[in-house]
């Protein structure tokens, strides 16, 4: 460049280089209202914050690992082979419900006390003793004891085999197919899994709604009916479910007694001394994800915890080396605890800005994560946790209503029944009344 | 300003405080309404540039990583808003040749330094788009033939002949000023 040129750029760029103009006051604020209405338009599109958002697909991811894991997890009820004699012995008697001793292994905290003999309780409402099917106790007591199931389900007082709504036609063995034909019968058929690893079922418990991807729909604050898009909709639930049969006291229902059939040498048992069970009502919690697919129909699974709780009369016994070292007799807190995955079909009935009334049916499948017993000695307790072996599937269906509380948040109340097919669980409200009523509500925000 | 009074002003309009947002509007301003001109050569079409900037200032101003100077980062971001804009409006069509332009004399800074900075201003922003938006990215902003070419979409042959003619023609226009007078 010649000097001349580079003396001109020069100083040209020292005289503008640091030039100023008044700016005119106002554009501040047009700058400020196109700051304002590009923060709007982000907020709409975006809905809810990115975390609701991300927590709905981490539902749905969560959910998709425990169906895996559930399907997966090895099933050990092949060596569950019950002794040949005490098949023998219990299945002659014709149990009213199953019978079986829980076999198990020695749980912490248990404390060494030789007992020298053992005195069955007298049921003090005069009801048949199960303990009076078992081995009588003696020091030469087998140390194998075996669990056994009966052919079939205990009588289910209240079974509502009518069932609006209709139940799951799914049979899950030949020993079920009896209860399992009365409640078909007068129900629509649902589809649901019919085999012992079947695929997750549902759960009423935790159904998680995933709710739609709106951000893009111009007309998402104005008129609904040409806001209703085709594409798939996602929203997140979280709720609680309850499943009863009416008495919201605690259900008393003559059951026997079924344990996982754990094949064992020494170890501990508890046996039920009393026909009869005092029921909790069970309750579950969840969080899930529903995504509509076409105006009218949806699809919602996600991850739910279920906490099933009694109290019945039982005897502890620990055997060692064929000798019984201690036996108590005393209630026995049993609880279980279930993690489920459900998968649920909606089909949309009414869909207006304040209200929607929708249909649902599906199955869940849940894995028992927790089976713990409570026995009382002296002032303490003592605790006794086993596995629980296999997956407790079942079907449902029914009416769900949701108020929209907001444009993207609903409270949701799903009201319908279900049925828990015979998937050799330990004994609960479950395994004794199959057919129940289910109440659950919760909320669900669109995302 | 010193950087580290830009920097607290900046902290606060990262959060969105618009007392802060406000405070750099008014020191910034100025300065940069003075580049919109520069490079738009219109005044209506300077104060849409300069709202522009201002929008994407306070935007990406998280963006700024607190290295160098913030005057200089800020520049850049008017300096792409109006080539941005010259852009959409299709301005940005290179100058043909200048025939007719004479070579102003070798006494030429000082022929400049008699006219005042408004002046000089005015003349730079009534040259035709091309040889305006070379000649200011080259001689006021210190861009490089180079980097004038990857932004402007053209070869460093063509910014070096558009710079030429750009100061060919504002010599010619000084002149002409001092003519006048």
């Amino acid at each position: 460049m010649r000097d001349s040129d580079k003396d001109f750029d020069g100083y040209i760029r020292s005289v503008l280089e640091n030039a100023e103009e008044p700016a005119p006051p106002y554009v501040l604020d047009d700058v400020f209202r196109r700051m304002d209405e590009e923060a709007g338009k982000r907020q709409r599109r975006q809905g809810f914050p990115l975390w609701l958002r991300r927590s709905g697909i981490a539902c749905a991811a969560a959910a998709a690992m425990t169906a895996v894991a559930i399907a997966l997890w090895p099933d050990g009820r092949g060596a569950q082979t019950p002794e040949p004699e005490m098949t023998a012995e219990l299945s002659a008697d014709g149990l009213r419900g199953r019978g079986s001793d829980v076999g198990a292994d020695v749980s912490d905290g248990q404390e060494t006390i030789i007992v020298s003999a053992m005195q069955d309780s007298p049921d003090a409402a005069g009801g048949s003793y199960i303990a009076d099917l078992l081995p009588e106790h003696s020091e030469t007591e087998p140390s194998a004891a075996a669990v056994t199931e009966t052919s079939g389900l205990p009588e289910a007082d209240d079974v509502d085999a009518e069932g609006e709504g209709s139940a799951v036609s799914g049979v899950k063995n030949a020993a079920t197919a009896d209860a399992e034909a009365a409640i078909a019968a007068g129900a629509d058929a649902i589809a649901g899994a019919a085999e012992e690893t079947a695929e997750p079922s549902e759960a009423a418990d935790a159904v998680t709604e995933v709710g739609t991807d709106e951000w893009q729909d111009e007309t998402l604050f104005g008129d609904r009916e040409e806001g209703r898009r085709a594409g798939a909709k996602v929203s997140m639930v979280v709720g609680g479910d309850v499943t009863s049969n009416g008495d919201p006291s605690g259900l008393k229902r003559s059951g026997g007694f079924k344990a996982p059939a754990v094949k064992y040498a020494d170890g501990v048992r508890i046996s039920q001394t009393n026909s009869e069970s005092s029921y909790s009502i069970p309750v579950s919690v969840g969080v899930g994800v529903k995504i509509a697919f076409t105006e009218h129909w949806a699809i919602g699974t996600g991850v739910n915890y279920s906490l099933l709780q009694r109290t019945f009369a039982g005897k502890y016994t620990k055997t060692e080396n064929g000798v019984i070292v201690k036996s108590l007799t005393s209630d026995i807190k049993h609880q279980l605890h279930y993690v489920g995955i459900p998968l649920n079909v909606y089909y949309g009935l009414i869909d207006s800005d304040k209200i929607k009334l929708y249909t649902y049916a599906g199955a869940t499948a849940e894995k028992g994560i927790l089976n713990a017993y409570r026995i009382k000695d002296a002032s303490k307790y003592m605790a006794h946790k086993e596995s629980v072996k296999g997956v407790q599937l079942s079907a449902g269906a029914g009416f769900g209503v949701e108020f929209m509380i907001v444009d993207q948040v609903g409270l949701y109340l799903d009201p319908g029944f279900r049925y828990y097919f015979d998937c050799d669980q330990p004994v609960n409200i479950r395994t004794q009344q199959p057919f129940m009523m289910s109440f659950e509500a919760g909320l669900r925000v669109a995302l | 300003m010193s950087d580290p009074e830009y920097l607290k002003i900046v902290d606060a309009c990262r959060k969105g405080d618009r007392g802060a947002q406000k405070q750099l509007y008014d020191v910034l301003s100025a300065k940069m309404f003075a580049v919109c001109i520069r490079y738009m050569g219109d005044r209506q079409d300077a104060e849409d540039v300069l709202q522009e900037g201002f929008v994407t200032l306070f935007t990406k101003i998280g963006m700024f990583s607190g290295e160098g100077s913030f005057e200089g980062w800020a520049r850049r971001i008017f300096v792409n808003t109006a080539l941005m804009s010259l852009r959409k409006k299709d301005a940005l069509k290179m100058s043909g040749g200048l025939d007719s332009v004479q070579e102003m004399s070798s006494d030429r800074p000082s022929q400049i330094q008699d006219m005042g900075y408004k002046e000089i201003m005015r003349i730079v922003a009534s040259l035709p788009a091309g040889y305006r938006t070379v000649f200011n990215m080259y001689v006021v902003e210190g861009y490089s033939h180079n980097d004038i070419a990857d932004a402007l979409g053209i070869s460093a042959v063509t910014s070096r002949s558009q710079l030429q003619r750009a100061r060919m023609l504002l010599q010619e226009k000084i002149r002409e000023k001092k003519n006048a007078r």
